[in-house]
């Protein structure tokens, strides 16, 4: 299958996104986030349909509108300050409000549907591969630089706080990389799974690691092994690649359950 | 005279229409060990987080080491422990020694010093078997031990406390008294919010008792002074027996 080269594309920008969206989603588990991975999801959808009315790339016009989610979710946080969730509410309900009105306006979306909500590893363009290395390297570099001030405050928030770190500044920036994971992992996993991708693997890290940057590696290793298998079942079996890839990633998380016990 | 190492002026701090702190001035010296008492809903913990910066103030001043509390360079030199419910991921999937040695990291030290830090507080605190544990698997008193080896680990020239002992057994709390007397005693100042009235008498050289638009601090040896602030504050007739 490596003779084709939409193959080539599928498979390196899935390992990427193997090796990015677990080391970003062990913070967001840690730091009880998983509801913002879905959310933003939902609001990437309203930028791909968007995206196919302008013409333009359907990975720029969702990364512009997921910031533009983030940004929305600050915005609403700081009105709802004891009630953090209700701006997660607000912000999925719109993406998916908007995504629906977009597509009563849109006649070219509606035949790739599918495989942008489930995932396809036919569609990744060389533009796609470029933007999703742009991004990867963003993330890599921002956590790179902040592992430990991340580490600091999403296990004591207050006491990092007190200690001088700028927790308001990382914890927005930490929020616009999840928009970012969300939208390199589109494409191959699709809007539904993207959040899947942060959170099973890690939870299966979780049951075996023994110490936080195990949690990370396992968590890496975990993801790339559902990642290539899954594309592999994509292309022989003919399936939407994002199904394959977390239905086997579950089924690793729940044989090692089985074999090692709830920690 | 001894160094200020905190200075509070005049602050005051309402939630929406409740005013919870009304004008309260009071300096903290090098060597303090300050005891806050209060009733419920008194506003203890929101001038603790006050007093660190940890909500802005509506009105006054507080300097940390001389400097503004909001734009102070020397937050490296506190500590904080909380109540760890409130604010400790206790299930956090990491090590004892990956806390303490990546939370020093966060805080500008290079791996090396911060590893030997790590090594020295896992040490004094008498937690060696626990340091490759995951935090998550200890007892509430095991973790109370952790939490103390973190603060200590950057030699703090103040810690701040806030109900520290919620929770935890009685061989652990006196555990925990008898660790920051010792700090104290080395010259470390410490600024405790607590309900536990006997621990503060116990353990403390000032008690400042907060309550409805009252704030009075007395030295741990002014008892019928004392008596007087607690009874205001609690409504009852208070009466406690000085250590």
């Amino acid at each position: 299958m490596l003779e084709y080269a939409f193959m080539q594309r599928a498979l390196f920008a899935g390992i990427l996104i193997a090796a990015i969206a677990p080391f970003i989603g062990t913070f967001v588990v840690v730091r009880r986030m998983s509801l913002i991975g879905d959310s933003l999801s939902h609001v990437a959808l309203s930028g791909v349909v968007l995206a196919a009315i302008l013409g333009i790339s359907p990975v720029i016009g969702a990364l512009v509108i997921t910031l533009a989610g983030a940004f929305f979710i600050f915005f609403l946080k700081e009105r709802y300050k004891s009630y953090e969730e209700i701006s997660l509410a607000v912000i999925m309900s719109a993406g998916i409000a908007l995504a629906s009105v977009l597509m009563g306006l849109s006649t070219d979306i509606r035949g790739n549907f599918l495989s942008y909500l489930f995932g396809s590893i036919a569609t990744i363009t060389n533009l796609d591969i470029i933007l999703i290395i742009i991004m990867s390297a963003a993330i890599l570099v921002f956590i790179s630089k902040n592992y430990y001030k991340l580490f600091h405050m999403s296990f004591d928030e207050e006491g990092a706080k007190a200690m001088g770190i700028n927790t308001d500044y990382i914890g927005r920036v930490f929020i616009i990389l999840i928009a970012l994971t969300v939208v390199i992992s589109m494409r191959i996993v699709g809007i539904l799974l993207i959040s899947s991708m942060m959170v099973i693997p890690v939870a299966a890290a979780m049951q075996v690691a023994g110490s936080f940057k195990g949690t990370i590696i396992t968590a890496v290793v975990i993801a790339v092994v559902s990642m290539i298998t899954g594309i592999t079942a994509s292309f022989y079996f003919d399936i939407p690649s994002g199904g394959a890839i977390v239905l086997i990633s579950i089924i690793i998380l729940v044989t090692i359950i089985l074999f090692k016990g709830r920690r | 005279m001894k160094d200020k190492i905190l200075e509070v002026k005049d602050i005051s701090f309402s939630y929406q229409k409740s005013q919870v702190i009304r004008n309260i001035s009071f300096d903290i010296l090098k060597g303090d060990y300050i005891g806050i008492i209060g009733p419920n809903g008194s506003g203890k913990t929101t001038l603790l987080k006050l007093c660190l910066g940890l909500i802005p103030l509506q009105s006054g001043e507080i300097k940390l080491f001389g400097e503004d509390i909001q734009k102070s360079t020397q937050r490296k030199k506190i500590s904080y422990i909380s109540q760890k419910s409130n604010s400790f991921n206790i299930s956090f999937p990491a090590t004892v020694a990956e806390v303490i040695n990546s939370s020093i990291i966060s805080l500008g030290y290079d791996k090396k010093s911060a590893s030997k830090m790590t090594d020295s507080a896992i040490e004094k605190i008498g937690i060696e078997k626990l340091k490759n544990k995951m935090i998550g698997d200890l007892s509430g008193g095991e973790q109370q031990k952790a939490f103390i080896a973190k603060a200590i680990a950057t030699s703090p020239e103040i810690i701040f406390l806030d109900e520290p002992t919620v929770g935890i057994d009685y061989g652990s709390e006196q555990f925990f008294y008898n660790t920051m007397h010792q700090l104290n005693s080395q010259g470390v100042t410490i600024f405790m919010v607590s309900h536990d009235i006997s621990a503060v008498t116990s353990y403390t050289n000032k008690i400042a008792c907060v309550g409805e638009n009252t704030f009075h601090i007395h030295l741990n040896d002014e008892n019928l002074d004392m008596q007087q602030s607690m009874t205001n504050i609690y409504g009852n007739n208070m009466s406690f027996i000085a250590h």
